[in-house]
C-alpha cells in the first residue's frame, strides 16, 4: 500500500481543480465554434461528391497533384472527365453525372516491360556495390547488365507503385496485370524507360528496347530483338516497322494474329499474359 | 607519407605497347574531328585530330605506325566517343616538322601552348590555353603550381618533380614572363619534404637575367586531402576565397598542375607536345608496382602487361586515384590525357560493408573541404528534391569523396551527391529544351498571324 503525503480532501484538491479544468475546456470549444463560424471557408458541394467519386489513391497518373488537383481541374468548364485511368469507365461515369456532362471513357491501359532480359538471358557486365537503385546504377556505365538497355531490377518502380503491382524476378520487373491501373508512375520513375502504356487489348509486343545491331545484341542477350526483319515480312497488315534495328508493333493496326511471335528467331516479341 | 608506396621508384619508359587507342574526346568540351584516314603511316608529335572549337586542342599520335581503324567505343566514363586505332612498330620514330615554337608575345604563347594539346593533367583535363588566357579584368598576378598530389597511391607528379625540376622551372618562368605575373607560389605536401630541396636547388643554379620574372616561392601545406583541390589550394595558398560557381581567375589566381607546366617546359624548349604522361601503377593484385611513362592511349590491359602483369584476378581497376578516378568495366580501354594511375586491386582491398542508417555524427560534414552538408545532400538526392539540393549548394561539391571515406555508417554518400548533380543536369536540359519548344512555337504562331493579317486587310 502507498500512502498519501497528506490528507486528501475532496472538495480542496478534486473539485476545484476539475471545475477549472471543464470551465477552460468549455470555454476554449465556445472560442472553436465562434471562430470556425467566423472564418468559415465556402465548400463546394460537386468538389465534395468529386472528391467522394475519384479513387483516393493520389497516383498523379492524370498528370494533377493527387486526386485533389484533379477535382479542381474537373470543375473547369470543358474539363477532360477521362484522365483517371485508376478509377476507369465507372469513376468516369460517376464523374459525368455530378459535372452533368457526357462521359468520355479513359483509355484502358497497362504497363509493359519492354526487357525480357532475365538472369538466363543476360550476364553482368561488373560488379555493382553502390546504392541499391536503378537511377544510381544507371549513373554508373549504364548499370552493370551486359545489355545497357535493360531492366536493372532494383525496383525503382517497385517502390513508387501505389497499387503493389509490380515485383522483382530474376531481375526483371514483372507486372501484375489484374493489379495494373496504368496510372504511370512507373513510366516516369524507369530510368531505362523500358515500362510504357500499351492499350490492354495488345496481345503481342517487341519485348525488347536494344537498339544495337544484331550481333552486338546477340553478344550481350540471347532475348533480344536483333533486327532481322523476319516480322517485318511475316505481318499481314504491315502494323511491325523498324527502328534502326529494332522492331516496333503498331498496336493501333495490330490484329493479333500472332504471326510475328511464331517467325522471331529470338523470342523477342513475345505475347502478354 | 600517407598509403603512397612508389614514391622511391623511378619512372620507367613503357615502349612495348603494340597498339593505342586515342579518344577524339580528351577535355572538357566537345570532341575533335579525325583528320587521318585508315592506312596512314603516323609519326611521334603527328597531329591526329582536331577542332575548331575554342575548347579543343589537338590530338598527337604518341606512337609511329599506321593507322588501323577510326572506330565508335564506350570510354572508361561510359560515354560513347570515336577512337583512331594505331597499331606501333615500334620505332617512335619522330614527327620531323617538331621544333621549338617561335614566341613574341603572350597571344603568341597562348596559341603555341593550344598547339601542344595541352590539357590539365591533374584529372579534370580543362585545356590549359583556355586557364592561360582569361577574361579582361580578372588577370592572374599570381600563379600557383599544384605539386600537392594529395590523392593515395598517387605518385606521378612526385616522380616529375624529382626527375625533371629543371623543366617545371623553365614552364614556370614562361608562363610568368608572357603572362607577366609576378609572384609563382609552389605549394607541396609536407609528406614529400625532398620537394622543397630539388626546387631550391634548382633555383639555385640558375642565373636570372635584370628584369626577368624570377620570384619563385616554396610552401608548404598540410598533408591533407583534398589540399590539391583547386579552390582549397588557393585559399591555403593566398587566403583568397572562389565564390561558389566562380573560377580561379575571379580572384586573379592561375592554378596549374606541375605535370602541366613541365609539359609547357618541355614544349617551349623543343616543341615535343603532350604524348606520353607517367601513370603510378598501384594496388595489391599487380607483380610491380611503380611509375611508368606510357604513351597516351596505350590500353589498360597493355600498360599492365608491360609493366610486369598481375599476380591475382583483379576484382576492381581503377582509372585514377582511388578517390577521384572511376572504376572500369573492361581493360580494353585506351588511357587519356587526365589519367595519372591505374589501380588494380585483388578481392582483399575491395570489400565494401553494407550500407547502413545515417547516425548524424556531421563527421562528413566536419571533413567537406567546400564546407557543405553531404547528410543534407544524400537525403534530398535519394528523395529526388531539386528545392533542396539547390538549397545544399550541391553544385558546389567537387566529388572528393572525403564525406564518403569518414562516414562511419558506411553510407555512399559521394554516388547519390553525383546522382544529385546529374539530377539537376537532367531537369536543366529538360527546362531548356522546353523553353526552346516553346519559343518556337511561339515564333510560329507569331508568325501565322503575320501571314493572316495581310489576308485580312
Amino acid at each position: 500500500m502507498f500512502v498519501l503525503p497528506y490528507r486528501l480532501s475532496v472538495a480542496q484538491d478534486i473539485l476545484i481543480p476539475g471545475l477549472i479544468i471543464f470551465g477552460a475546456a468549455l470555454l476554449l470549444g465556445i472560442l472553436i465554434v465562434i471562430i470556425s463560424i467566423l472564418f468559415k471557408v465556402p465548400r463546394n458541394a460537386k468538389k465534395e461528391a468529386l472528391m467522394d467519386a475519384l479513387p483516393g489513391a493520389n497516383c498523379g497518373g492524370c498528370g494533377f497533384a493527387g486526386c485533389e488537383g484533379y477535382a479542381d481541374y474537373l470543375l473547369l468548364p470543358g474539363a477532360n472527365t477521362g484522365l483517371c485511368s485508376v478509377g476507369g469507365a465507372e469513376c468516369a461515369r460517376e464523374i459525368a453525372s455530378i459535372l452533368g456532362t457526357e462521359a468520355v471513357e479513359p483509355e484502358k491501359r497497362i504497363v509493359v516491360l519492354h526487357c525480357q532480359g532475365t538472369h538466363d538471358h543476360t550476364t553482368p557486365r561488373y560488379e555493382y556495390l553502390g546504392t541499391r537503385s536503378c537511377h544510381s546504377a544507371h549513373n554508373i556505365l549504364g548499370g552493370p547488365g551486359s545489355c545497357t538497355y535493360g531492366c536493372l531490377g532494383f525496383g525503382d518502380c517497385v517502390a513508387v507503385c501505389a497499387f503493389d503491382a509490380l515485383c522483382i524476378k530474376d531481375g526483371i520487373v514483372h507486372v501484375n496485370r489484374e493489379k495494373c491501373t496504368a496510372c504511370g508512375q512507373c513510366v516516369k520513375a524507369c530510368p531505362k524507360k523500358l515500362l510504357r502504356l500499351l492499350p490492354v487489348t495488345a496481345t503481342v509486343e517487341v519485348r525488347c528496347s536494344n537498339e544495337w545491331p544484331g550481333a552486338r545484341t546477340r553478344k550481350v542477350c540471347n532475348i533480344g530483338c536483333i533486327g532481322c526483319k523476319r516480322c517485318v515480312k511475316e505481318c499481314p497488315v504491315e502494323a511491325i516497322s523498324m527502328n534502326g534495328s529494332l522492331a516496333v508493333i503498331d498496336q493501333s493496326v495490330c490484329i493479333h494474329c500472332d504471326a510475328c511471335v511464331s517467325v522471331c528467331p529470338t523470342h523477342a516479341i513475345a505475347r502478354l499474359e | 607519407m600517407h598509403n603512397k608506396n612508389t614514391d622511391v621508384l623511378p619512372t620507367i619508359r613503357l615502349n612495348d605497347i603494340p597498339e593505342v587507342e586515342v579518344s577524339l574526346h580528351q577535355q572538357i568540351g566537345p570532341p575533335c574531328q579525325c583528320i587521318v584516314a585508315p592506312g596512314d603511316y603516323v609519326r611521334v608529335g603527328q597531329v591526329i585530330a582536331r577542332s575548331d572549337h575554342p575548347m579543343a586542342v589537338p590530338i598527337h599520335s604518341s606512337v609511329s605506325g599506321t593507322v588501323k581503324e577510326i572506330h565508335h567505343v564506350v570510354s572508361a566514363v561510359g560515354e560513347p566517343i570515336e577512337a583512331i586505332r594505331i597499331e606501333s612498330d615500334g620505332k617512335f620514330e619522330y614527327d620531323p616538322s617538331i621544333a621549338p615554337p617561335v614566341i613574341e608575345s603572350g597571344e603568341d604563347f597562348v596559341a603555341a601552348i593550344r598547339e601542344a594539346g595541352l590539357v590539365g593533367l591533374g584529372g579534370a583535363a580543362f585545356p590549359t590555353h583556355i586557364k592561360l588566357n582569361p577574361p579582361k579584368g580578372k588577370e592572374p598576378n599570381v600563379l600557383l603550381v599544384n605539386a600537392a598530389e594529395c590523392e593515395p597511391y598517387i605518385t606521378s607528379d612526385y616522380r616529375i618533380i624529382c626527375e625533371k625540376p629543371n623543366q617545371i622551372i623553365d614552364g614556370i618562368l614562361a608562363i610568368m614572363k608572357w603572362l607577366e605575373i609576378p609572384t609563382a607560389i609552389i605549394g607541396y605536401e609536407d609528406n614529400k619534404p625532398l620537394v622543397h630541396r630539388i626546387f631550391e636547388h634548382e633555383l639555385g643554379r640558375r642565373t636570372f637575367k635584370t628584369g626577368e620574372r624570377h620570384d619563385i616561392r616554396i610552401r608548404k601545406l598540410r598533408t591533407r586531402y583534398p589540399q590539391g583541390a583547386e579552390k582549397t589550394l588557393i585559399y591555403a595558398l593566398t587566403g583568397r576565397k572562389v565564390p561558389p560557381g566562380k573560377l580561379p581567375h575571379d580572384v586573379h589566381a592561375l592554378v596549374l598542375n606541375v605535370s602541366t607546366i613541365r609539359h609547357i617546359g618541355l614544349f617551349i624548349k623543343t616543341g615535343i607536345p603532350l604524348l606520353r604522361r607517367r601513370v603510378t601503377l598501384d594496388g595489391s593484385a599487380l607483380n610491380i608496382h611503380g611509375n611508368f611513362n606510357v604513351p597516351i592511349g596505350a590500353r589498360v590491359r597493355d600498360v599492365i602487361e608491360a609493366a610486369g602483369g598481375v599476380r591475382e584476378e583483379p576484382r576492381k581497376v581503377i582509372m585514377g586515384g582511388p578517390m577521384m578516378g572511376h572504376a572500369l568495366d573492361r581493360m580494353e580501354c585506351g588511357t587519356v590525357k587526365a589519367d595519372n594511375a591505374i589501380l588494380v586491386f585483388g578481392s582483399e582491398e575491395t570489400t565494401i560493408p553494407p550500407e547502413s542508417a545515417c547516425i548524424r555524427c556531421a563527421r562528413c560534414v566536419m571533413s567537406c573541404p567546400m564546407n557543405l552538408l553531404p547528410n543534407g545532400i544524400d537525403q534530398a538526392s535519394r528523395r529526388k528534391d531539386l528545392e533542396q539540393l539547390n538549397y545544399f549548394h550541391v553544385m558546389d561539391c567537387i566529388e572528393c569523396g572525403s564525406c564518403t571515406y569518414v562516414c562511419p555508417a558506411k553510407r555512399f554518400l559521394n554516388q547519390s551527391i553525383t546522382d544529385g548533380k546529374k539530377l539537376i543536369h537532367s531537369e536543366k536540359e529538360r527546362y531548356a529544351n522546353e523553353q526552346r519548344l516553346l519559343a518556337a512555337s511561339e515564333k510560329v504562331s507569331s508568325g501565322k498571324e503575320k501571314q493572316d493579317q495581310p489576308s485580312a486587310e
